[in-house]
């Protein structure tokens, strides 16, 4: 999209046209709500912080210059909505360097995924994130799936360079040791 | 680390997995949010100015009897008669001209809240 449509979308929403924010939260929502609930793993609990963080950006659009990009700025918001919750519920946070550095290239990840069908794939990748980190799960979506830069990255969750590759590194790596754990036997050989 | 050496079976694996399709009805409960906060806005401006005039007031009120009795006898303003009120000039002029002119300065602010509404 779609930064010009964006842009034409935020500017009508500051001059008050609701539908212009109607099209923002369309646009955004499934990827703000994944985001937030691969860090909580609570649908209830996204679907509330998920309202949250439009209503935020909502109030403070008039703020928004434009000097990063729209999906950037909602995530910081999601970001800092989703760890407020966590304080909130008191619920524990894990550094995302918790686990301890292996190395596995990425292609063996791939090997093994690409071996099984897709459902299982599903299946047993959806297993392995319930296991990692909530942040690892949120660097491994912002860097692989929404495609943002680490300094994006950086912006967003405040964390610096080193500790967004770090993060990113551990995450795929347990994901890949997981994945080791639960895939079976047959898959097992081909890893 | 570059995002454009990420193998594609790994993205669309990790694409699955990680991307969520919002909840039915959750857009409908975000946009309602969003026209109750919009609301809440919109009757701010005009709730405001009263909120001024109440808080003025009551400054007034505390302040008044601070001011010189002379002052207001030096001024020889006519002597308001409210008999059902024991306020003594001293404390009305003071309030009366503080209300009248937070009126008159929030006068543009009420107009516009009304014409938003």
């Amino acid at each position: 999209m779609q930064a010009e449509q964006e842009q034409q979308w935020v500017q009508a929403a500051q001059r008050g046209d609701i539908k212009a924010f109607e099209a923002i939260v369309s646009a955004f929502e499934n990827a703000v709500f994944s985001f937030v609930y691969n860090a909580t793993r609570n649908q209830m609990d996204a679907e509330e912080i998920t309202q949250d963080v439009f209503v935020k950006a909502y109030r403070n659009l008039v703020s928004f210059r434009g000097d990063a990009k729209l999906k950037t700025w909602l995530f910081t918001i999601a970001h800092n909505t989703t760890a407020s919750h966590f304080r909130k519920k008191e619920l524990p946070t894990t550094p995302v360097d918790d686990a301890p550095p292996s190395q596995h290239p990425e292609s063996n990840l791939a090997d093994a995924l690409s071996s099984i069908n897709t459902a299982e794939r599903n299946h047993y990748l959806n297993l392995a994130m319930e296991k990692i980190a909530p942040q690892q799960r949120q660097l491994i979506q912002l860097f692989y799936l929404e495609e943002l830069s680490i300094k994006e990255i950086e912006a967003i969750t405040g964390l610096n360079e080193g500790s967004i590759k770090t993060g990113i590194m551990r995450g795929r790596n347990r994901l890949y040791t997981l994945l080791q754990t639960v895939l079976p036997s047959e898959t097992q050989s081909l890893l | 680390m570059s995002t454009n050496n990420i193998d594609p079976t790994l993205k669309n694996a990790l694409a699955n997995t990680l991307n969520r399709q919002a909840p039915l009805g959750l857009h409908a409960k975000i946009m309602q949010r969003i026209y109750t906060t919009r609301a809440a806005q919109l009757a701010v401006p005009s709730a405001t100015p009263w909120v001024v005039l109440a808080l003025i007031f009551a400054a007034a009120m505390v302040a008044a009897p601070l001011l010189p009795a002379s002052l207001f006898t030096s001024l020889q303003l006519p002597k308001l008669a409210l008999p059902t009120f024991a306020i003594s000039n001293s404390i009305l002029y003071p309030v009366l001209g503080l209300i009248c002119m937070t009126a008159l300065s929030e006068l543009p602010a009420l107009k516009h809240a009304k014409k938003r509404v």
